[in-house]
């Protein structure tokens, strides 16, 4: 049986989780524990990453090791233990929550603001913050809206829905979350983008298709499309080159790198370093726990 | 708005949709269909009322009311009747002009004497007489159509006057079924079948001998009374039992016959002038029943309740005059003053009670249209998991991934819905024709059906060499479908067909064809309302899925 730890860590310095309020994307302290049947499967323990704005970085680690798990804690498809599960402090997680929200430690009540950690008696949350907000504080619709609009997804099997066209595909995140009124005034204006984004990435002449039409490659560049479309501030990309082979591989991750270059934010999981080292940084999940890896360049 | 994107394409990409619309739709005409025929039968019989007898019927059966015409004068002048009339009814034996030969067939029969004026202005007389020119609408193989104006002009005056007019001579009318020379051909037309000789056995042109016992008085042992009366036209009133038994005569014939006529009252005790036994007044002429027309617009029930006040004032009146012989008292004499309604109430109350029935069963198809909805949604939902997970991690809300299902049962119960009605109202318009062709299928549905089965086989036979399986057994299921069809029309073509519309069962002899407006709109708001009931609980499932379980693995 493991425990789950998101009590106090008197240990933990303060400066450990301050870059969360200047970070763009950060995870402090994540717990996410699986259950099979009545065992615990402890994946992440404690997770800490800050990914800064503009960055580029690389996740690797073994398989099983929690890779697409902190992905999906990042993009909210999933939520940490701090907001799932009873923690042993005590401290019911509507509590938790309703402290966060008015920034205080649910333990002292200290005034703690943004932070995850409270500098007075050392409580720590586990949470994801975007540009310093905890994720879990946000209302249902903002999280619809942080996944619709800040975040962009890339899969390693492309999830594409096989009975819409390439076009529609890429439209669909612009057409979430639009009102019948503004559907009318603004499809033309969406379907430009989604066009304009498309025949960047080459896929000009696929308009029409079908994704069960179309190559792996041509598949990821439609995802990436998509993932791109309401122009995100944040991409995650799972193993965005996991299916592809070497050259095509290459050719999404020169799409990356491009976007990269015009200042997009990126984490991006892989097990293989030798994709890693196309980005700014590498980190690794090991134990649950992120570990600093030397630079790629450096 | 990314909803109807989805909830269209997943409605169009699929077969499955499109078959729970037609099941939903068969449901819907299945229920507008009989809720419609069995209205429309109510309908029937309560507007057979006014065409055959009027609102009121005052009676007063075997001795009759005296002095009636003071009494139809009284009902008259009431606000609420536009017109009354006297009838005397009785029971005869008809002896028909067939067969050819001495013996003669004869028939039982109702028989009315009426004034035909009169009575036309009460109930519906002068439309249900049947030989009349025929009209623009009658179908080109009428019989009508094959007797020339100068026939049928007479033959409908004589029938409006109830006399042959080139004699004459008091005619009768009778029922168009009471002669079986007459035969209702599919299209609800009549034909009288032919002689060996050559020209058929058509009624007008003939002459009939109706023979009634007298019952009035009662201690007097009277004669069978028979007269001969030439026929003069028939009636078709459409409901059967009437058009199989009853004739119509004129009143003072029937009054004659019945001994319901004018008299003089005797003393056998007092001798005359003569040495006859002596008049002392008059026994005024009868009449077993009255009916009464409401204007139009006035209630039945309103008018009886006048008719009722209006006799109980009349007889009181011959009573304070002493009359010699007064009409009997409404309370306590037995005179019965009915609505039509009230009359047929035994008749009309079981079937309105089984309407109510077939209304209620029926409506368990709604809960099939809700079973098949919520089926084929669960088998989508289920394996749109992985869909709505990725719409999850683009944005999409709970609700607007249970907003896509709900939509989708909308189309499917409002399509059904419309689809439903569409084939209910073809049908029922035509319910005649379909009819008429079980009973006498025509020849060109067995080279319709037998060419089908033959094409279909062929193309499967066609497609199957391809060595794929689906085309096999589609092909083989259509084809045994198509000959199924053909076996079934050749064995209705030899068998004679069907007749499931008996009209000496059903009373009338038409189905009727008109939509019930209100079933159909109720049962349409049920199809969608259950349709969408059945889209509720997998909408609420796939706002449930789990992302991430839902995108873990491809
Ligand atoms: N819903 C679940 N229930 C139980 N265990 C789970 C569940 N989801 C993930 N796991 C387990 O959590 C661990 C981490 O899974 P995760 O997918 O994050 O690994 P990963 O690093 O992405 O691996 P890979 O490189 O193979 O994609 C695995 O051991 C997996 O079996
Ligand atoms: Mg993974």
């Amino acid at each position: 049986m493991s425990e789950i730890r998101v009590a106090q860590r008197p240990a933990l310095a303060a400066t450990d989780t301050e870059p969360a309020t200047h970070s763009l994307l950060s995870a402090v302290e994540l717990y996410k524990t699986y259950q099979l049947g009545r065992i615990d499967v402890p994946v992440l323990k404690g997770a800490t990453l800050h990914v800064k704005q503009g960055e580029w970085v690389a996740v690797l680690g073994a398989s099983g090791s929690g890779k697409s798990t902190l992905l999906h804690l990042f993009g909210d498809l999933d939520q940490p233990d701090s907001t799932t599960r009873k923690s042993e402090d005590g401290i019911p997680i509507s509590k938790r929550k309703r402290s966060m929200r008015r920034g205080v430690c649910p333990k002292c009540n200290y005034p703690i603001g943004a932070s995850a950690v409270c500098t007075d008696c050392g409580y720590c949350f586990g949470e994801v913050f975007f540009e310093g907000t905890p994720l879990s504080s946000m209302s249902r619709r903002q999280r619809d809206q942080y996944r619709n609009k800040s975040v962009g997804f890339v899969f390693q099997f492309y999830h594409l829905l096989p009975e819409l066209t390439v076009l529609e595909n890429t439209v669909l995140p612009g057409l979430v979350g639009l009102s019948r009124w503004r559907y009318y005034r603004q499809i033309g204006q969406l379907r430009a983008r989604a066009r304009s984004v498309l025949e960047s990435f080459g896929l000009g002449p696929r308009l029409k298709h079908r994704p069960r039409e179309l190559s792996g490659g041509e598949r990821q560049r439609v995802a990436m499309a998509r993932a791109l479309m309401n122009q995100p501030k944040v991409l995650l990309a799972d193993e965005p080159t996991g299916n592809l082979d070497e050259m095509t591989g290459e050719e999404i991750l020169d799409l990356i790198a491009e976007q990269h270059r015009d200042g997009l934010t990126i984490v991006m999981v892989t097990h293989d370093p030798a994709i890693a080292r196309r980005a700014d940084r590498l980190v690794q999940l090991h134990d649950g726990r992120i570990q600093d890896l030397p630079d790629a360049h450096g | 708005m990314y909803h109807a994107l989805l909830a269209n394409r997943y409605l169009t990409s699929r077969v499955i949709p499109m078959v729970a619309v037609g099941a939903v739709a068969l449901c819907v005409a299945l229920v507008i269909i009989v809720v419609s025929v069995m209205t429309g039968f109510l309908d029937m019989v309560r507007s057979s009322g006014r065409t055959l007898m009027g609102d009121v019927i005052v009676a007063y059966p075997v001795n009759g009311i005296p002095h009636y015409e003071r009494l139809i004068a009284r009902i008259e002048a009431l606000p609420e009747a536009k017109a009354a009339t006297p009838v005397v009814d009785g029971w005869g034996l008809l002896r028909m002009p067939y067969p050819v030969g001495r013996r003669k067939d004869t028939k039982s029969v109702q028989f009315w004497a009426i004034e035909p004026a009169g009575f036309a202005r009460v109930t519906g007389y002068d439309d249900t007489l049947y030989w009349r020119p025929p009209t623009d609408e009658v179908s080109e193989t009428d019989f009508r159509r094959e007797l020339p104006s100068e026939v049928l002009e007479p033959v409908l005056e004589d029938g409006r006057t109830l006399r042959d007019n080139r004699s004459g001579k008091p005619g009768i009318v009778l029922g168009v079924h009471v002669s079986i020379a007459n035969e209702r051909q599919s299209d609800g037309t009549i034909r009288p079948i032919r002689r060996q000789r050559g020209d058929s056995w058509w009624m007008p042109g003939y002459q009939v001998t109706l023979t009634a016992q007298p019952t009035a008085g009662g201690t007097m042992l009277t004669q069978p009374k028979s007269v001969i009366f030439p026929v003069v036209n028939e009636f078709f009133s459409g409901v059967y039992l009437i058009d199989e038994s009853r004739v119509m005569i004129p009143l003072d014939v029937g009054q004659e016959m019945l001994h319901l006529d004018e008299g003089q009252i005797i003393d056998d005790q007092q001798l005359d002038d003569l040495g006859m036994p002596k008049v002392i007044g008059i026994d005024p002429a009868r009449a077993t029943m009255v009916l009464v027309r409401a204007v139009d617009g006035v209630d039945a029930t309103a008018l009886r309740r006048q008719v009722e006040t209006a006799y109980v004032a009349f007889q009181q009146e011959l009573i304070d005059e002493g009359a010699l012989v007064p009409p009997p008292s409404y309370i306590s004499g037995g005179v019965s003053i009915k609505t039509w309604a009230e009359q047929q109430a035994k008749f009309i109350q079981p079937i309105e009670k089984e309407r109510e029935l077939m209304r209620t069963l029926f409506s368990l198809v709604y809960l099939v249209c809700a079973g098949l909805v919520l089926a084929i949604f669960w088998a989508i939902v289920y394996e749109k998991t992985r869909d709505i997970g990725i719409l999850r991690s683009i944005g999409a809300s709970r609700l607007g991934i249970s907003w896509i299902f709900l939509r989708y049962g909308l189309v499917i119960g409002v399509g059904g819905a419309v689809f439903g009605l569409g084939l209910a109202y073809l049908i029922v318009r035509n319910i005649n024709t379909i009819h008429g062709a079980m009973g006498d299928p025509p020849t060109e549905l067995i080279y319709i059906t037998g060419g089908l089965a033959l094409t279909s086989l062929l193309i499967t036979i066609v497609r199957s060499l391809g060595g794929r399986l689906l085309p096999m057994v589609l092909g083989v299921l259509v084809t045994v479908t198509f000959a199924l069809a053909f076996v079934g029309v050749v064995m209705l073509k030899r068998a004679g067909g069907v007749v499931i519309w008996d009209p000496s069962v059903y009373y009338f002899s038409r189905i009727p064809n008109e939509v019930d407006r209100q079933a159909a709109v109720i049962t349409m708001i049920g199809a969608v309302l259950f349709s969408l009931i059945g889209a509720f609980l997998p909408a609420a499932q796939a706002a449930d899925v789990d992302p991430v379980k839902a995108l873990r693995y491809e």
